[in-house]
């Protein structure tokens, strides 16, 4: 590796925690980050001493040092997986590939840079404690060769991040397809109907086995079997194929990568002429001449966006969610369960956008402010879009529940699962205009996976869940002849979300007005 | 006012603006009559782009007084708001939007009847050369087109005072003549121009009225139009036959030497 790409890549990486210093530029954000710091060191050293020194440990004194290393691994690279896709945690590269542009390196070197820094993420700095504690206990404990175990560590961690990345990139593709929200839809429902028996075919010994097997070719199988192997050649040989593991994902990481994205068409009239009277305007023209542009805007900017695209046509998964987690314990669980996520389903879909509505305007908040409207009007007019989207998808979810559900379906039920889902709409969408002026955030429009939300945005969702969790705890040995018949409780609940929402409508102006310098610096910097 | 008597389409007064320990804006005041092409100059960092923030209703001044068409943008901005046209730093586009969607939407807030909206977006996108960007979003436009975008947004509802960050940046040679053109034809109709610029040879020749600011206090007001038929402009015992002479007269020339260059 040629010593002036070796400069350059610690150049940036010092740059990069450069622009993490400067972004803590006051006092307690410094505190902030060195708390944080003593955090991470705190839990690396747990992770390597509970997870990866004790797992090996105990698999030696069992006698089954390799298998329990190999879950332990896979159990890791399915955690890395995971948070990278649902919190975008891990793979964000510092650096965009356009930015890298203006240094000299090549489109391989690039890569390489941008991934280097990915990999130094906090995230896998966590991993590889495990890994590591993995390699050393088995080695103190006289079943490996600490040298390889020292090497296979760093190379499984790579390969984790790797196939992280690799899936980000693909889902990434598929969502900027026009068809790829909805195809990507289909697939997590298939996923969510199909894993109860998936699980239950893996359990049987024989496929149990197969898996086992399979997954000693995979990167946790041959980092075990490195860490926890005594015949030097098998170990070396299970190495050099953890190398070329990580070879063939790089390769194939560059190779998604660089393959251009496709673009999305337009709504341009047929003829050629311009079409100003779009379904966006037609719907929008229903809040008065007003509000109308700033409405048919935001509907333009949340249907174009895939996250919210796909968060929309995911929505039939709250139908499924209660047959699902209420498996095998009864009607009542099924209705409960559905009744509180039915509480959620509404904001859903447009919730990454509404929490943050000028988060994606970028230089475009401005606009907001030179025109003759007051700096309310469009967080109102972005939230008629979210409660019009949202509002949308609620009779279709509640008609498919009733159709698949094994639940004996009552009218009261229906009333009740319309309130629900309206109680959630109202409050969580008069809540969003809160965190739209109070917690801004600049987000990239583009970008599709991983928690993009602000700090308000999160206390939001995670109230949200605080609150699905609520009706099932409250609901828990109550029986459901007895819910039934306060079957208007939901409606008196709906009743208050809407009062939350009137109120945040009509105190929303003079605040947003007040804090508008203070949301244009956040979003535009 | 008093009856008969033209409000200034300009008045600021006392215009202060803070940033920290920086002082962008530090007590301007100019008065600008109506149907003038003003051109307003300054270094890097002098504070125009704080101004033209400030006299559009983007940035709340500290201290001053603005008024607007003879209205005080403070107690009055919506209705200002209505009557005049903005091209500011950094354009301020929808990037997720059609060049033809972010027109329409501008023309809408500015109330125009539907007609008149489809004419002018259709007019202004042929007349632009951004007829063929239709199946284009904002985002994926060049910086002049973009440009382009801004400026027909912020005309398209005719108002009566235009401000403009910056125009002819970043602009094709033959655009920069047309829109000079429909400058000097906006202001023959008795509309105001507001513009700031970098490019002093196209000020000399176009702008009737000169400010120049240097760290965000005015340093010269003048009229420059003879400049460009050979006039000369006297100032601190100097006489001036350039803009430039006289703008870097008062912000100061810049001798440092590269001795490795």
């Amino acid at each position: 590796m040629p010593h002036r790409f070796l400069h350059l890549l610690w150049s940036l990486v010092r740059f990069r925690y450069r622009l993490v210093w400067a972004g803590a530029r006051t006092g307690s954000g410094r505190i902030a980050l060195f708390f944080l710091l003593y955090v991470l060191l705190a839990i690396f050293g747990l992770f390597f001493v509970l997870g990866g020194f004790g797992a090996a440990v105990a698999g030696v004194q069992l006698g089954e040092g390799e298998a329990i290393t190999r879950g332990v691994l896979t159990g890791l690279l399915v955690s890395a997986i995971t948070t990278s896709l649902f919190f975008g945690i891990g793979t964000r590269a510092a650096f965009s590939d356009a930015a890298l542009r203006r240094f000299p390196l090549s489109s391989t070197e690039r890569l390489a840079v941008r991934h280097l820094i990915g990999l130094i993420d906090p995230i896998w700095f966590l991993l590889s404690a495990s890994a590591f504690g993995l390699a050393v206990g088995l080695a103190l404990a006289g079943t490996g060769s600490l040298v390889f175990g020292l090497v296979a560590a760093p190379l499984f961690i790579v390969a984790s991040y790797l196939i992280a990345v690799l899936l980000l990139s693909i889902i990434d593709r598929v969502l900027q397809s026009s068809a790829g929200a909805a195809l990507l839809s289909v697939l997590s429902l298939a996923a969510l109907s199909f894993s109860g028996m998936a699980v239950l075919w893996v359990m049987q010994e024989h496929v149990l086995h197969a898996v086992d097997r399979g997954l000693s070719f995979a990167p946790s199988g041959l980092a075990a079997a490195a860490m926890a192997g005594k015949d030097l050649i098998a170990v070396g040989l299970n190495v050099t194929l953890l190398f070329i593991w990580c070879v063939l994902l790089l390769a194939l990481v560059g190779w998604v990568e660089r393959r251009p994205g496709s673009r999305h068409s337009l709504a341009v009239g047929k003829s050629g002429s311009v079409n100003l009277d779009s379904p966006y305007d037609r719907v929008a023209d229903l809040f008065g001449a007003g509000m109308a542009p700033l409405v048919g805007k935001a509907l333009r900017y949340y249907l174009r966006s895939n996250r919210v695209r796909f968060g929309l046509a995911s929505t039939p998964v709250f139908a499924f969610l209660g047959r699902y987690l209420a498996h095998g314990t009864g009607d009542s669980f099924e209705f409960y369960f559905t009744l509180a996520f039915f509480s959620f389903l509404g904001f859903s879909g447009p919730s990454s956008m509404a929490l943050n509505q000028f988060g994606s305007d970028d230089e475009g908040v401005k606009r907001y402010a030179v025109l003759p409207v007051s700096f309310g009007a469009p967080i109102r007019a972005g939230n008629i879009a979210a409660l019009v989207l949202g509002a949308a998808v609620i009779a279709p979810a509640v008609a498919f529940w009733a159709l698949i559900t094994r639940v004996s379906v009552d009218w009261r039920m229906i009333v009740m699962l319309f309130g629900s889902s309206l109680a959630g709409l109202l409050l969580f969408n008069g809540l969003s205009m809160w965190t739209t002026v109070l917690s801004p955030r600049r987000i990239e429009f583009t970008s599709i996976m991983g928690n993009r939300l602000p700090l308000g945005g999160n206390l939001v969702l995670i109230g949200g869940f605080i609150v699905i969790l609520g009706i099932n705890f409250a609901l828990v040995g109550v029986k459901l002849n007895t819910v039934l018949a306060h079957w208007w409780v939901p409606l008196a609940v709906a009743g208050a979300g809407l009062a939350v929402y009137i109120v945040s409508w009509w105190r929303i102006g003079p605040v947003a007005e007040r804090q508008r310098a203070r949301v244009i610096e956040k979003i535009v910097g | 006012m008093h009856e008969g008597m033209i409000s200034p389409a300009v008045r600021v007064e006392g215009l202060t603006k803070r940033y920290d320990d920086l002082v962008a804006v530090d007590h301007l005041s100019l008065e600008l009559p109506a149907g003038r092409l003003f051109g307003f100059l300054g270094p890097n960092g002098a504070g125009k782009s704080t101004t033209i923030g400030c006299l559009t209703g983007l940035i709340d001044p500290d201290e001053g007084r603005i008024a607007l068409l003879g209205e005080p943008l403070e107690s009055n901005s919506i209705e200002v708001k209505r009557r005049i046209g903005i091209m500011p730093e950094g354009l301020a586009l929808f990037d997720q939007l059609y060049a033809h969607e972010f027109l329409a939407f501008n023309a809408r807030m500015m109330g125009l009847p539907e007609p008149i909206v489809r004419e002018r977006i259709e007019e202004l996108l042929e007349v632009l050369e951004l007829a063929t960007s239709w199946r284009k979003r904002l985002a994926e436009f060049s910086t002049g087109m973009r440009k382009k975008v801004a400026f027909a947004a912020a005309i398209i509802h005719r108002p009566e005072i235009l401000f403009l960050d910056e125009p002819f940046e970043s602009i094709d040679p033959a655009a920069v003549a047309m829109l000079k053109d429909w400058l000097r034809q906006y202001v023959a109709g008795g509309r105001t121009v507001f513009m700031t610029s970098h490019v002093l040879e196209t000020v000399e020749r176009l702008c009737d009225d000169v400010a120049i600011i240097n760290s965000g206090r005015l340093a010269w007001r003048g009229e420059v139009g003879h400049l460009a038929s050979g006039g000369r402009v006297a100032y601190d015992g100097h006489e001036f036959t350039t803009l430039e002479g006289l703008f870097l007269h008062l912000v100061g020339e810049r001798g440092g030497q590269l001795a490795w260059l």
